[in-house]
């Protein structure tokens, strides 16, 4: 149940949802008083569509537009400055940070070619292929070959070692232990 | 009165939103978007603030005050995603309730020097001079002078509620917001605004009757 005062203005006032207007339609249907109490404050409230509209003097309105276009262009061409004033600030400092990086690179570049050494250049091989001997006695290579002269000493060892393989007659390389019988014997 | 409609330069600028024109004149500076948000609107914030104050020469001060605000503060505290017009109505409003209040103030020290010795509100105390001005620059009809006399007779809370549901047809939620009281206490606001009309329209009535018996 909707309280009936609150429930007047509400509904005079299109403050309802439509279950709730159905509602209290109902309650007004039920109650006489509360019909009539409705239907005098509307007769009110449509009494105030009579206030007049009244109009500011032209005067005023010349005056608030002048002052607004005035202030108004004022602030966007202070604004327009700023960004102009800031657009340069930004393009001198990227300009010069352009500048003291490509001094660095090139002085950094020139620099690590002055200073490369071949012994330099063995220790980065070394750290590429690391060859080692398995059980086999086979040396390996991890890693993808460099293109030098120590590189070429390491695959000849390499080709070399092959000399030192045995062909072997299992293709398992499994050999089982001999278990033949040796007689011996003693001349008693 | 007629409405004074501004040139807006472009007939587009009729089908663009408050908020369109907004971002124009902020952005561009653009006198045909303030122009045509001027013709939308003017009447409507003058109007209530004529009704509150009933006196046209504190009106027009107060309506140049508002809009002095508007364009100063539009850059730093209009939201663009909120209505244009209901900012503006929110300055207006604490402009108008600024004036009463220190109207009042001004009343109430005053009326220690009533001889009757009874305090009484600012609209209650207004000289019938008042509304004469109003009806000699305005010409209105004589129920519109009647109207505006009773909606002045109002408390002004009450008062403040009705012209901004008739002007504005401004939502209850909005109204109590603009406020600060919740949607009960606006609803009631508006109730007791309804039946002290009523009551007023029924005194004048009567009135009307007596005159003519006599």
């Amino acid at each position: 149940m909707l309280n009936s005062e609150e429930g007047c203005i509400r509904y005079l006032m299109r403050e309802m949802d439509p279950a709730e207007e159905i509602e209290f339609e109902r309650e007004m249907l039920n109650d006489e008083n509360l019909l009539i109490e409705v239907e005098s404050l509307r007769r009110t409230y449509q009494k105030l569509g009579q206030l007049p509209l009244k109009t500011p003097p032209k005067s005023i309105i010349d005056e608030i537009t002048k002052e607004a276009v005035k202030q108004q262009r004022s602030r966007v061409d202070g604004s327009k400055n700023l960004v102009l004033t800031f657009s340069k600030a930004v393009a001198s400092v990227a300009a010069a940070v352009l500048v003291v990086a490509t001094g660095a690179y090139f002085y950094g570049h020139n620099d690590v070619n002055s200073v490369a050494t071949p012994q330099t250049n063995i220790e980065q091989s070394a750290q590429i292929a690391q060859p080692w001997v398995d059980r086999n006695e086979v040396i390996e290579f991890a890693g993808t070959s460099v293109q030098n002269e120590n590189t070429t000493e390491v695959e000849n060892e390499r080709i070399q070692s092959f000399d030192k393989l045995r062909l072997v007659n299992s293709e398992t390389g499994f050999s089982p232990p001999n278990r033949k019988v040796v007689l011996t014997s003693t001349s008693n | 009165m007629e409405l004074v409609k501004r040139n807006t330069g472009n007939k587009s600028y009729a089908n663009l939103k408050d908020q369109e024109l907004v971002r124009m004149f902020r952005r561009k500076a653009d006198e045909y978007a303030f122009n045509e948000l001027m013709n939308r609107h003017q009447a409507k914030v003058y109007s209530y603030i004529y009704s509150m104050i009933n006196n046209p020469e504190t009106a027009n001060d107060i309506f140049q005050e508002t809009f002095t605000k508007v364009i100063t503060k539009m850059d730093d505290t209009y939201n663009e995603q909120g209505k244009w017009i209901a900012w503006v109505m929110r300055i207006a409003h604490n402009a108008t309730i600024d004036h009463i209040r220190k109207q009042k103030r001004y009343i109430d020290v005053n009326s220690w020097y009533d001889e009757e010795g009874a305090k009484s509100d600012y609209f209650d105390r207004l000289e019938d001079s008042s509304v004469v001005d109003a009806d000699d620059q305005m010409v209105v009809s004589e129920t519109n002078a009647s109207l505006m006399n009773h909606i002045a007779k109002l408390p002004e809370e009450q008062r403040t509620v009705v012209l901004l549901r008739h002007y504005y047809e401004m939502p209850f939620k909005e109204i109590a917001e603009l406020t600060n009281v919740s949607i009960n206490t606006a609803l009631g606001r508006m109730r007791y605004a309804l039946i002290n009309l009523r009551k007023h329209f029924d005194e004048e009535r009567q009135l009307e009757l007596k005159h003519a018996k006599q």
